[in-house]
């Protein structure tokens, strides 16, 4: 019984070894046509190319065989890669980020930061006074620039100001520091047309970047008039202030209708906070420019408090400035 | 057993020299590169920053510090519109040919015509170049009052012509305007 028992192991061994080598006879390739596989990469990509290779070995037909060596092996060649988006030649869609920046309508030249400075007048040589606001251009230059091929725009980043490296986070001193700045108060972007509006980083943008007669927008946060009521925030009349009227003289009155629609309409002018949000004054003329001291004088009010940064830019509705 | 407590120089922010004068101290931007727990007999090194960020020292402003634009561009424009001085010898209170409320002037412009007017001073608004008069005449029955600026390029001159005969008692004379009750 023993006997029989080393026997059956024996030949369960015996059995094992000879399927395994069946195994290895049937699934392994043979030293003769043995070659290298290719990465899985290029492999892939062979089915993807438009341009069908034609296969550059022949295929062994017998059984002992690899599967993968019956399909047809593309060359490695740099030429036949799969296509970007951009390369292919489709025509630009109406919808297309492209064909928006075409039809955008922006300045060419990049504008400045200026903090306001209050008003004066000014007489001209016929002896009329004109009202002017003083904007101050504190020592605004570019700490970076925006390009189409990295950002899908075109604009230019200006700083602004002097402020204490102390009160300024480590990110953006970092940022400073690349663009060989000093630590800025406050920084903002200026889109333009295209490259040529431009400017090397830590380019001065001084006064005499505006010129005299040239017409510019300006825009700012207007000033904070906090929760007003509905008569200075949407110019309501109000109630009459005698004949019986009880506590609501500068009311709104009703807000609506009745059963239908049965509720206040979305939108409803009502009281609440007003003001400190950007108004932008277009075509305001630059009357005087003083680069001694940074000045540009500008016909008229500026939106903002005294002392607070403006954005100027040349006007958009206007011809370009050289 | 004790280990000692190593403290490895704190990792600043190197700033250059023209920085430093403005730079108090060297903790302006340093970094605690090690962190000492108490009793624990080790520390943490933790590497916040690779490179050193180098702060540039801020060009000086164009505007003198404390200084108020305003007042910078007026001085430079009343000198401008008024280069011998007499506005300002005529206007300015402390000036002794200074004209006062209740005086009679006449003003002449610098038009083709030569246009004059000739009035009692109301008032004198003093605002630097914004300085006006206000002047008051009876043309006929019909009362007829003019404010001038005094430093426009359209007025070419002012000429005394009387002192008040009774000093006014007040700056602005605006009762000199008729009662409009007793006209009807």
């Amino acid at each position: 019984m023993v006997v029989s028992r080393v026997m059956a192991t024996q030949r369960r061994t015996l059995l094992s070894s000879t399927v395994v080598a069946c195994s290895r006879r049937i699934f392994s390739t043979s030293t003769s046509s043995r070659r290298e596989l290719p990465p899985l990469a290029e492999f892939v990509s062979s089915f993807t190319t438009h341009h069908v290779a034609e296969p550059v070995m022949t295929m062994p037909t017998d059984l002992h065989t690899d599967i993968s060596t019956t399909i047809p092996i593309a060359p490695a060649d740099p030429e036949h890669r799969r296509l970007k988006r951009a390369e292919l030649p489709l025509p630009v869609l109406f919808d297309s980020r492209q064909a928006a920046l075409t039809r955008k309508q922006l300045p060419r030249r990049t504008g400045a930061i200026a903090f306001k400075r209050g008003m004066m007048s000014i007489f001209d040589e016929k002896g009329a006074r004109i009202p002017v606001t003083i904007l101050h251009i504190d020592r605004a230059q570019v700490t970076y620039v925006k390009t189409i091929e990295k950002h899908g725009y075109c604009a230019v980043q200006v700083g602004a100001g002097a402020r204490h490296p102390k009160n300024i986070t480590r990110p953006m001193l970092g940022h400073f520091s690349k663009a060989g700045v000093a630590p800025k108060k406050l920084v903002q972007e200026f889109r333009v047309r295209d490259e040529s509006g431009l400017l090397p980083i830590a380019h001065e943008i001084t006064a005499e970047h505006f010129k005299e007669g040239q017409f510019v927008d300006i825009w700012a946060p207007s000033k904070g008039k906090g929760f007003s009521g509905v008569m200075k925030r949407h110019g309501f009349s109000g109630l009459p202030a005698s004949h019986g009227v009880s506590v609501s003289h500068r009311s709104a009155g009703s807000t609506g209708q009745s059963q239908d629609p049965g509720r206040v309409l979305k939108g409803k002018k009502m009281a609440g906070r007003m003001g400190g949000d950007y108004v932008t004054v277009q075509n305001s003329k630059v009357v005087k420019i003083y680069p001694e001291f940074g000045l540009v004088l500008v016909k008229g009010p500026v939106p903002g408090p005294k002392y607070a940064a403006v954005s100027i830019q040349d006007a958009v509705k206007k011809p370009d400035i050289e | 057993m004790s280990r000692l407590l190593l403290r490895q120089p704190a990792r600043g922010i190197s700033v250059t020299e023209n920085c430093l004068s403005a730079l108090r101290s060297a903790t302006v931007a340093t970094l605690k590169d090690s962190r000492q727990v108490p009793n624990a007999g080790y520390q943490l090194n933790r590497k916040l920053t690779k490179t050193p960020i180098k702060i540039h020292h801020p060009a000086p402003c164009l505007l003198p510090k404390g200084s108020e634009p305003k007042q910078l561009l007026e001085q430079k424009l009343i000198s401008e519109l008024d280069p011998t001085g007499w506005r300002r010898q005529l206007f300015q209170r402390s000036s002794p040919l200074a004209l006062r409320a209740g005086d009679v002037v006449k003003v002449l412009f610098n038009s083709e015509t030569n246009q004059t007017f000739v009035g009692t001073i109301m008032a004198i608004r003093r605002r630097g170049v914004d300085t006006s008069v206000r002047l008051r005449s009876e043309v006929g029955q019909l009362g007829v009052e003019m404010s001038v600026k005094v430093y426009s390029t359209s007025v070419k001159a002012f000429e005394f012509v009387s002192r008040a005969l009774k000093k006014a008692r007040r700056a602005k004379l605006y009762y000199l305007r008729p009662d409009e009750k007793k006209r009807k």
